[in-house]
């Protein structure tokens, strides 16, 4: 677990401040803007905001930095840190918009073209789109990040339970809606 | 990781999402940069900019004058032994 480690270092200097603390804030930037930028991306269903929630979490995060804790957990705590502003700007129906507009990019003609049997990205991107957030949030959070049902639900702020029932229905939704579109 | 917690039915969803755990986003190249840039600025104005580095600009802008004032016409030589004095 060399990453954890690094983490957990940086995070240290970090918080001692100074000038290489900066700088170690910098690095750990540069290691972890793909997966939030991408993980925002699939939240909020465009680049554009993705990229300004992830932006605002990193200086959230470096204000912040003392309150980490066990820097090892770097990824999570920020992770947590960035779904709440995620959820905190979602707007549903311009997120469902951007993410047909922007995600899918699918036009008309493009649809016609492709009948009725939408396949791969494209459906995905749709079918998450068309999800209400708190559903897309967990499919993306279980699929997507791949994470256990315990690190959901702390990052959800729920109880385990909530939030297993929370992903039974949105596998619910994802299925009707998935296979509506002509899917599996 | 695994699939444990998920039902036998969800292997399917779990290979739809596939192609987007696989996923690559694309950047915007000056993202990083954006981010230090802002990260530099609030440092300054939430008074956490690291001592040192105000230490630094002082220090370097203290020498600066100094040499300065030195080589201007008619200027008395730099008094190197301002501190042994007192």
């Amino acid at each position: 677990m060399t990453t954890d480690r690094d983490d957990a270092t940086l995070v240290r200097t970090a918080a001692g401040r100074g000038l290489a603390g900066q700088l170690a804030f910098e690095e750990l930037v540069d290691r972890h803007q793909q997966w939030l930028v991408r993980l925002m991306t699939h939240l909020l269903g465009n680049r554009s905001d993705a990229e300004d929630v992830a932006q605002d979490a990193f200086v959230r995060a470096f204000l912040a930095i003392e309150e980490c804790g066990d820097g090892a957990r770097f990824r999570g705590w920020l992770r947590v840190m960035a779904r709440r502003l995620a959820f905190n700007n979602r707007r549903d129906a311009k997120t469902r918009a951007r993410y047909e507009e922007g995600g899918a990019a699918l036009t008309p003609e493009r649809v016609e073209s492709t009948a009725s049997s939408l396949e791969g990205r494209e459906m995905l991107i749709r079918v998450l789109g068309e999800m209400s957030y708190p559903y897309r949030e967990i499919m993306v959070l279980r699929f997507v990040e791949e994470l256990p049902l315990g690190d959901i639900a702390d990052i959800l702020e729920i109880g385990e339970s909530a939030a297993k029932m929370r992903l039974q229905r949105a596998r619910g939704e994802f299925q009707r809606l998935y296979e509506k579109r002509g899917g599996r | 990781m695994t699939q444990t917690q998920d039902a036998p039915e969800s292997d399917w969803i779990h290979a739809v999402f596939s192609v987007l755990r696989e996923e690559v986003v694309a950047i915007a190249a000056d993202f990083g940069d954006r981010v230090k840039h802002q990260i530099d600025q609030v440092a300054a104005t939430q008074d956490i900019r690291p001592p040192s580095t105000m230490a630094l600009f002082t220090a370097v802008a203290l020498e600066t004058t100094n040499m300065a004032v030195s080589m201007l016409p008619g200027a008395p030589p730099a008094d190197h032994d301002h501190d042994e004095k007192d």
